[in-house]
């Protein structure tokens, strides 16, 4: 009896590790998905943003409804979008008030914040690969160095 | 390499240069970069001296120094090239440049000296047809002189004949130097050769002479002799032009060509595939119509000479409805045995074998040989006829000699007094 428990032990160990094993997934770290230059598309008529450099392509519309409350406003206006090391992907264009920032996922992308930026509209707003940040310029002194999360520093005209 | 070129390579790189330097969005300095960099491919494309190459040789060392602090961001946003690749490409353009240039500079053309030549010939074509205008408003006022008009008609042949040598010299010296089958100065040569047949106004030249002789057709009162140095030039110019009008085309479609791939490499070419570049058409359709209104008058003043002498033969338009005709109608007089000295002598030696023999001996019309077929077949007509009368005179006489020997010789015979036979007893009859 005593020598089946410790039969019934190593087995059991046995099996557990094996559980393990089979639930273990494989990691690559430190990937880059930096994009080295923003991509700057004009929204097309049927409400859609194409990018044929980077493969991407999806509707304006619910960006539009976000950012202007119609879901129509961005179609034949320009948008930037860059995507930074960490994947994350900034969107933002001309007369937005904020840098939209999303987590791709299975078919979609997911908004996971938006920095407020400008109350009265950005004018000619750019997006620089700044890692580990992404830079945003509009004119010539004003700066922001964003994450997914915050702006981290604030150069003001 | 224009002068608004070179201006717009300079603004552009003034105003590059500061967007470098001030700029601070990374896709604006990727734009201005790869503008840059379209541009000097441009001008290096379309240099044409060494002096040009060796500016933008500085030009681009001034490029690669701009955008050297930007290296690295450019290695990853010109993917797949990199700064490296961009400015060794463009050395490597000027390089190859410079080696179609400076062959075209010194082993194919003299460019500055045929373009003297040009001038002088353009020079001396224009003043050709001030002289021709004037010459045709003399013949317009002479209409009534005969003499003096054919002394003009002399004058004005043979300054049609001084401008078809200068038009094909004109466009012989265009084409002088770019013969070389040499790939590598092809490009450079095409553009060239477009640039001075553009220069010369080739094809258009050439059209101009063609409808200018077809309105001095309609001027002249031509009589027979007149139309050998008409049609004498009418053919040289037509062989002329055929050796030349496919050379013509193929520069203007190859230069055409060039001219496309060089503004739209990698965009869809202005030129649709298959579609033929032709100038050397409405040339062919003039000298068409060069040919119907010579040879149209010629056979035509040719049928009106016997017409007005009451000749009646078939009518014709060409050489061979008018040997037909001409062989019809002497069969005709033979078959009927009908008195042909009128259309032999007074027409045919008279008026045709005086005043059309030289333009119908010329191997474009009928040919000395089929000429000398047709006169021989209408001066056997003459001599046929002519023989007849003399036989007939030659019976007349044969029978009158003949009945005169046999008159004379049976009066002769009866007009003998014959002796009367001595008696055989020598006593007489009284």
């Amino acid at each position: 009896m005593h020598s089946s428990y410790n039969i019934g032990a190593g087995g059991l160990t046995a099996l557990v590790l094996l559980l393990l094993s089979s639930c273990s997934t494989l990691t690559i770290r430190n990937v880059d998905f930096g994009w080295p230059v923003e991509s700057v598309q004009t929204v097309s008529s049927s409400n859609r943003i194409e990018d044929v450099r980077y493969a991407l392509s999806m509707s304006a519309a619910s960006l539009a409804a976000e950012e202007f409350q119609d879901s129509t406003a961005l179609i034949g206006k320009e948008v930037r979008i860059l995507r930074s090391r960490d994947g994350l992907y900034f969107v933002t264009g001309p007369e937005f008030r904020s840098v939209y920032v999303f987590a791709p996922s299975t078919g979609e992308l997911s908004l996971t914040n938006k920095l407020e930026i400008s109350p009265t509209g950005m004018k000619k707003p750019a997006l620089n690969q700044r890692s580990p940040f992404v830079e945003l310029l509009d004119g010539e002194s004003f700066r922001r160095m964003l994450t997914g999360d915050e702006i981290i520093e604030r150069t003001n005209p | 390499m224009s002068s608004r070129h070179s201006l717009f390579l300079l603004l552009c790189f003034v105003s590059f240069s500061v967007a470098a330097q001030t700029r601070q969005s990374d896709f604006e300095t990727k734009a201005a970069f790869e503008q840059t960099w379209r541009a000097l491919k441009s001008s290096i494309a379309s240099a044409s001296t060494t002096a040009e190459l060796d500016s933008l040789k500085g030009r681009i060392d001034i490029f690669e120094q701009d955008y050297q602090s930007h290296r690295a961001f450019l290695d990853k946003a010109v993917y797949p090239e990199t700064f490296r690749t961009v400015i060794a490409g463009l050395r490597e353009e000027v390089r190859q440049t410079y080696d179609r240039v400076f062959l075209i500079q010194t082993q194919g053309v003299r460019i500055d000296e045929l373009e003297i030549q040009l001038a002088s010939l353009i020079q001396n074509l224009d003043s050709l047809s001030v002289q021709r205008n004037s010459i045709l408003q003399e013949l317009q006022n002479l209409r009534r002189s005969n003499s003096r008009m054919q002394e003009t008609i002399k004058r004005l042949t043979a300054n049609l004949e001084a401008r078809d040598e200068l038009i094909f010299a004109l466009v012989d010296t265009v084409f002088k130097g770019y013969d070389m089958n040499v790939d590598k100065a092809r490009e450079v040569q095409l553009d060239a050769l477009s640039r001075r047949l553009d220069k010369v106004n080739a094809v258009d030249r050439i059209y101009d002479i063609a409808a200018n002789n077809i309105r001095i057709l309609e001027l002249l009162r031509l009589e027979g002799k007149d139309y050998s140095p008409l049609i004498n030039q009418y053919r040289r110019f037509r062989q002329r032009w055929d050796a030349l009008r496919d050379r013509l085309n193929a520069a203007y479609a190859d230069a055409a060509a060039a001219r496309t791939a060089k503004q739209g490499k990698g965009k869809k070419g202005a030129q649709a595939p298959g579609e033929e570049i032709q100038p050397g058409a409405q040339v062919d359709s003039i000298l068409a119509v060069w040919d119907t209104s010579l040879l149209g008058s010629f056979w035509g003043g040719l049928y009106n000479e016997f017409i007005s002498e009451e000749i009646l033969i078939r009518p014709f338009d060409d050489a061979t409805s008018f040997s037909t005709s001409i062989t019809a109608y002497v069969d005709s007089m033979k078959a009927n045995e009908s008195d042909a000295s009128h259309f032999v002598s007074d027409v045919w030696k008279e008026r045709i074998d005086k005043h059309w023999r030289e333009p119908l001996s010329l191997d474009a019309v009928l040919g000395r040989t089929e000429y000398a077929a047709l006169d021989k077949k209408v001066s056997e007509l003459g001599e046929k006829k002519v023989d007849s009368k003399f036989l007939g005179y030659l019976a007349i006489i044969v029978v009158v000699l003949g009945s005169a020997w046999l008159f004379f010789s049976r009066r002769s015979k009866s007009g003998r007094v014959t002796p009367p036979p001595a008696p055989a007893d020598g006593t007489g009859s009284n």
